[in-house]
């Protein structure tokens, strides 16, 4: 399956049409709040918690064995750089929560070394969020959150957690790690929600 | 500095945002973390800049000890893993 959301092949830059406030980049910055996390993918679990029944945890062999797609989009990065055409290979999050019951509305996802970060569950699901392991074409490399990172990226993209290892469910829309710190609960970056108050 | 955190700075890095707010130079101070207890002067600890923002975390645990952003008209203070700051008054 491939997957092309507000890219089309090589557009004239001057032509794109960019969220207000943001500036094209054709490298690939890297922003980190902390550490980098050396994760082997021996070790590396997926865990999906819901506040009905057990969490479901997935393997990365596990989840190699689900259907994978390859996805083309632009990122936007709340420190105003946005980057055309990114192509990534990945899980939908469809697939993992095919299985989950849940009633409560609010995901809380979380990765190895900390950070976490809140989403409504309706933003990770309908073909709009995947887990991601491979980036133009190779192995996701660590600085980009290797093995595997989360990719939402119709939100700004620290929503797209680095180096992801599991979502909780929640009953209400609990702050993340940069939500805690005054950054927007929501992150539309066409409607430029950087911080809360946006 | 732990292998993999060749993207901290040292902790100084972060000394303008305080000094900004507080009106002290925190250069000198040391800084108590409140989840593994160490205590080391600011320059020890591990600094990252994440756009607007300064963050510290711990040179032994990396827990955040405190993060800086200064907008247009706030800023905001956050030291959720400090148990204190010594800061030395000049004479």
């Amino acid at each position: 399956v491939t997957i092309s959301r507000g890219f089309f092949g090589h557009r004239d830059p001057s032509a794109v049409d960019l969220p207000p406030g943001q500036h094209l980049t054709h490298g690939f910055p890297v922003l980190t709040a902390g550490p980098t996390q050396q994760i082997s993918t021996e070790e590396w679990r997926f865990t999906i918690t819901p506040e009905i029944g057990e969490p479901q945890r997935w393997t990365w062999a596990e989840m190699m064995a689900l259907p994978a797609e390859e996805i083309t989009v632009d990122i936007h990065c709340v420190t105003r750089w946005t980057k055309l055409g990114t192509r990534w290979r990945g899980v939908a999050l469809d697939t993992f929560f095919d299985d989950i019951e849940t009633y409560y509305e609010y995901a809380m996802v979380h990765s190895y070394g900390g950070y976490t970060t809140n989403l409504p569950l309706e933003d990770l699901l309908g073909g709009k969020a995947w887990i991601v392991y491979e980036y133009d074409g190779g192995p996701l490399h660590v600085e980009h959150g290797g093995p595997a990172r989360l990719l939402v990226p119709h939100l700004y993209f620290w929503k797209s957690a680095k180096w992801v290892n599991g979502i909780t469910m929640h009953r209400f829309d609990e702050p993340g790690f940069w939500e805690r710190f005054g950054y927007h609960h929501y992150g539309d970056p066409w409607r430029e929600e950087r911080h809360a108050g946006d | 500095m732990e292998p993999g955190d060749d993207l901290a700075i040292q902790g100084n890095a972060v000394a303008g945002s305080p000094a900004s707010i507080f009106a002290v130079d925190v250069t000198a101070a040391e800084v108590v973390c409140a989840a593994c207890g160490a205590r080391a002067p600011l320059a020890d600890e591990k600094a990252y800049l994440h756009g607007s923002v300064s963050l510290l975390r711990c040179e032994r645990c990396s827990a955040v000890l405190g993060r800086f952003r200064r907008s247009q008209d706030a800023v905001w203070v956050d030291l959720q893993a400090s148990a204190a700051w010594q800061v030395l008054l000049p004479h």
